[in-house]
Parts: C-alpha cells; structure tokens; sequence
C-alpha cells in the first residue's frame, strides 16, 4: 500500500476537488493508493464516500510530522502558497515530494520533486504517479532535495530588531 | 517597548510560524520590553498556551501577553484597529504578523505570508487587497520568505518606495 500524505487545510486554492476526481480515484485503486488529508470533520462529511481518502483531521504539529514520517511521500496541490511548510518539512524528513510544478515549489525544491502540471492535472498527474511508483519500486532516489539557505530563528528575531533599529 | 501583534492569526501554517516565533522570543537572551498580541480561541493561542516555556511568561514583566476576544479577528475590526491606533505613541517599533500593517506605526516590519492578497481573484479578497493598499505607506519593511512572493507582491501592488528584506528562516 502507497500512503501520499496531503497536509493541508480545506480552502480553495487547496484543491481537494482533485482528489474526488474520477480518473484520480481510479488510479490510486489500480496501484493501492491512500490519500491522508488533514481537514476537519465536518468538512469531510461533504465528500463522498471515497476508499482511497483517509481523514486524519486536524492535529498537532508533531503528529502532523509522525503522519508524515510514516508516509510514502508528500503530496502537495496547492495552487499558491508564499511558503508551503509542507514542502520544507518533507524535505528535512527526506520524503519525496509530488506537487506542482510552481514558483512556490521550484524555489523551495528545484529539481528535486515530482512536478505535475496544475492545470492538465489528469493527464501530468498519472504520468507522475507512475514515475514515482517506478523509482520507489526500485528504490531510486531522485536528486537529494537542496534546501536554500536556511537562517536560525534566533539571528532572524536579530535581524528583524536591527531593521527595525531597537 | 516593542509590538509584537499577531491578532488575526489562525492558520495552520502561519500558527506554526508565529508561536515558533514567540517562543524564541521567550527564550532570547537579550530580552526587550515586548507586548505580544494575540486573539483567544484561536490556532495560534493553542500553540501558545502549549508552549513549555509560557508559564513563566505569563506574568512576567518584560513580556506582556494580551489574548483578544476572538471577534477582533474579522476583517472589518482588524482593518479599523489598523488604520486608527495610534500604535506609534506607545510602541517603538512594530513586528506585525497578520495581514494588515499599521498605518499609524513608524517603525514597522510586517511579515508577509498572506499569498491570498496576491493571488485571489474572490471578491471578498480583493476588497482585502484594497484595504491592504490604503494601509502600506513608507515606514514599512516588509519581510518574505521568497523571493517568488516577493516579486508577486512588487509587481501586483506597484509600490517600489517600500523597503523589503527576504530570506528563509527556520521553523
């Protein structure tokens, strides 16, 4: 069984809606897949019934992280983000990441993930799916995720208070 | 006395960001005078309460924790409390987390992850977006993570006068 573990909250720009898509379901079906999704109860009860979703709702952040340490990959749909902490901490739990390919995700991740097109999501998607089964399947690394340069929190709390000159 | 005001927040992520943020905050070393605004029953307040370090804090005198009642979150009374309180009589200098910066503050670094200003074609957020406008004004610097919300946000809102910085921090 494939776990794609899609952390997110239910808005818009989220687009759940691709994971009801019929094409979608049939594919995780064919190869075993399960989609965590990470939304509240409520709104869960809105989708239908579906066998390859599976709500772990909302929780903390380090079960969050457990969730994600468990899963096969990261699965990410969003259409924007101004940062996508997902992305970042798949990468530093060395998880491969399926998500699309954007200005939010190329600059946090460059060649590192499996991009599919946001816009022809049916066709770009399947193709990528089974790319990401065949390296897993055979245990291919794609290229090591190259984070950009991170600062501490403590040196960026520095900065903040030295632009601000206090 | 400094600002550190994070009334609206209450995403997942932005949540994560903040309370990271406030914890490090009660563990620095050089501690300044600090007033930390935040709204109760809220995902940030959550993460706040659970932190280990924020008994200490609670009543101590160089951190002032004000939780607000959950209704100054919407957007009208957020904008109001934006455009009209007169923050840089009381405050040095202002670390804004939510959207809307200050338009009253003369120091103020407003850190921007709201890519729905830029990007959301809703209604509802291109009244945001106006508001939003109405508040920016030169005493801001504004802090992205990216440089991709970076240019978004310079080649939406078309204000070159406005100071930025951006660099990627660790949560």
């Amino acid at each position: 069984m494939i776990f794609l573990f899609y952390p997110a909250s239910f808005l818009p720009h989220k687009n759940h809606e691709f994971l009801l898509n019929e094409n979608f379901k049939n594919l995780c079906n064919y190869y075993s897949i399960i989609i965590q999704i990470t939304i509240k109860e409520d709104e869960f009860l809105t989708f239908p019934p579906s066998s390859h979703l599976n709500n772990i709702k909302r929780n903390s952040r380090n079960t969050i992280l457990e969730y994600m340490k468990d899963a096969t990959a990261l699965l990410f749909l969003s259409s924007f983000e101004s940062l996508g902490l997902p992305l970042i901490e798949a990468a530093l739990l060395d998880k491969p990441v399926i998500c699309p390919d954007l200005d939010y995700s190329r600059e946090l991740l460059g060649d590192s993930a499996y991009y599919f097109d946001l816009n022809n999501f049916d066709h770009s998607f399947g193709m990528i799916i089974r790319n990401f089964l065949a390296d897993y399947s055979s245990s291919l690394q794609r290229n090591a995720i190259l984070m950009p340069p991170v600062v501490n929190i403590d040196d960026t709390i520095e900065r903040f208070f030295n632009v601000l000159g206090v | 006395m400094i600002l550190i005001w994070a009334l609206g927040i209450n995403g997942e992520g932005s949540s994560v960001v903040v309370s990271e943020f406030i914890s490090a905050l009660f563990a620095h070393p050089q501690l300044r005078p600090l007033t930390i605004v935040c709204s109760r029953r809220s995902t940030l307040s959550e993460r706040v309460y659970s932190l280990q370090s924020f008994p200490k804090h609670q009543n101590s005198r160089l951190i002032r924790l004000i939780f607000l009642p959950k209704f100054f979150r919407s957007y009208p009374i957020h904008f109001a409390l934006k455009l009209f309180l007169p923050v840089q009589f009381f405050y040095r200098a202002v670390i804004t987390f939510d959207d809307f910066p200050f338009f009253l503050a003369k120091k103020q670094l407003l850190y921007f992850h709201q890519p729905n200003l830029i990007f959301n074609i809703a209604l509802i957020w291109r009244i945001k977006r106006l508001a939003f406008k109405l508040l920016l004004n030169r005493n801001i610097v504004i802090y992205f993570q990216t440089n991709h919300i970076r240019k978004a946000f310079f080649s939406n809102f078309h204000f070159p006068f406005i100071a930025s910085i951006c660099f990627l921090h660790k949560i």
